[in-house]
């Protein structure tokens, strides 16, 4: 269990945070009899505890000769009936329950611990409580698990899917000059030698550092030009005008500018800035990030599994993308 | 779409036939045993109505039910939804709400029909708010569910 989650989520009514247990018991052949003393801990009332000292005493009751007895010292000390804990422990009666989990787990592909499930989402390995707690409020707000290759009719994917070979996943900032340097001097060479020529897919997903940053708020502006047809058009606009934005006191008069430059409905382009849609469009780019281990952007992912942190030179998108067509 | 195993499926159905007749047992232990004889053949059907007929079954009863797909709902046969990943189409058989996947050892299949025959309660990523191994509102709109192990 994670004490910040707790603090922060469970004790706020976020979340219900529920734990399975899932021994591996091939690495670790003490974990089961953990699992179940946490189980019978727990037919007492008193499993969070058990679960806890557990994790505080790992390296005393993984080590010892007969770990079970470490295991009945520790149900003392947590004031449990003993003599009903030992009974417990010894017949093995909760072994059903961590075989129904691992039976669950096993469909769901868990396959390494800890892994975790916000919702549907599944999330494997560890992550910061600043990357859970940004995926939690993701879904809390409705947000659908995002996918790292979205379907072709997504704005975000550029390119033809049926003939294309290569892909790469761009992490962009709206706001960083590494991301607008990319957008204004590869990306245009991108689009003619490969996009357009029907060997590369180019998905993009927005990154901000914050969702109040003006970066976010840029992103936004950018699903609401999509929304109207003009996803890339704007994506430009707002690249080349990234000095002006970035400093304004107020960056949506900037936006307002450009959205009615490309002949958008200027109405409907404002409403849409304040929608929920347009928000987790934006925060499903930061998902993704948690769950693929991005750091920040710009960042490139490619089908070969290469990754480009900063911003790649045309000269090494060509190696990289060529080494891709030619396998 | 058929999956990798796709006699796995009938054969469960073959041991839910057997049952009617009160011999699950009998026909689950035969399965195994002669697993090789049935396991990528075709006429696997075939194979499990011959199984009946050695276990003296109703033969008329255990075809009739094998043919007639009585069972397939129970053992129910579907396809596993594509994961982030892209891989799509994976196969999977469902037992009791139970997803085995198709490509797993047929070992797999058989430790989740025991765990069930066992009286196990069938897995799921639901835990109720009742238990005590869930902690907060049960009304919190997201749930976090963490597979682990303590060492």
């Amino acid at each position: 269990m994670i004490p910040d989650l707790i603090e922060q989520y469970v004790d706020t009514g976020k979340i219900r945070y529920v734990y399975r247990e899932f021994p591996l018991t091939e690495l670790h052949p003490a974990a089961q009899k953990a699992s179940e003393a946490a189980l019978c801990a727990g037919e007492q009332g008193k499993y969070w505890e058990m679960n806890e000292l557990l994790f505080e005493r790992q390296s005393e009751w993984s080590q010892a000769e007969e770990p079970a007895s470490s295991l009945k010292d520790y149900a003392e000390e947590l004031a449990l009936d003993s003599s009903a804990f030992n009974d417990c422990l010894d017949s093995g009666e909760t072994a059903v329950i961590i075989q129904g989990d691992g039976l669950a787990g096993q469909s769901l592909g868990v396959n390494a611990t800890p892994y975790f499930f916000i919702n549907d989402l599944p999330i494997r390995g560890g992550l910061s409580i600043d990357s859970l707690g940004q995926i939690i409020d993701y879904t809390a707000a409705g947000g659908e698990p995002p996918q790292i290759v979205p379907s072709a009719d997504d704005v975000h994917v550029r390119g033809d899917a049926q003939t294309a070979r290569a892909i790469t996943v761009a992490f962009v900032d709206y706001g960083s000059p590494e991301s607008a340097q990319h957008a204004l001097e590869v990306l245009p060479s991108l689009v003619e030698q490969y996009i357009d020529t029907g060997q590369l897919v180019y998905v993009l997903h927005p990154w901000a550092a914050t969702m109040d940053s003006p970066g976010a708020k840029a992103a936004i502006a950018a699903e609401c030009a999509g929304e109207q047809g003009k996803y890339w058009e704007m994506h430009d606009q707002l690249f080349e005008q990234q000095a002006v934005w970035t400093v304004a006191d107020d960056p949506t008069a900037s936006f307002v500018d450009a959205a009615s430059a490309l002949n958008l409905d200027a109405t409907r382009f404002k409403e849409c800035l304040g929608t929920d849609w347009a928000l987790l469009r934006v925060q499903a780019g930061n998902v993704l990030a948690a769950l693929y281990g991005v750091p920040g952007a710009p960042v490139f992912l490619f089908n070969n599994g290469q990754g480009q942190q900063g911003s790649p030179t045309l000269e090494e998108f060509q190696t990289i993308i060529d080494s891709i067509l030619n396998q | 779409m058929n999956s990798i195993h796709p006699q796995a499926q009938k054969a469960a159905e073959a041991a839910e036939c057997a049952g009617e007749q009160g011999k699950f047992w009998e026909m689950h232990d035969l399965l195994f045993e002669k697993q090789e004889e049935w396991s990528g053949q075709q006429a696997a059907p075939e194979t499990f109505k011959t199984m009946a007929g050695d276990l003296a079954l109703d033969q008329a009863q255990f075809d009739a039910c094998l043919d007639g797909d009585t069972y397939f709902d129970k053992v129910g046969a579907d396809l596993q939804e594509g994961q982030l990943e892209g891989v799509t189409g994976t196969p999977a058989f469902r037992i009791n709400g139970i997803e085995v996947s198709g490509a797993q050892p047929f070992a797999a299949f058989q430790q989740q029909i025991e765990y069930l025959l066992a009286g196990g309660e069938p897995p799921s990523l639901e835990i109720s708010a009742d238990s005590y191994r869930s902690m907060g509102a049960a009304d919190a709109p997201v749930v976090v569910t963490e597979f682990s192990d303590y060492q």
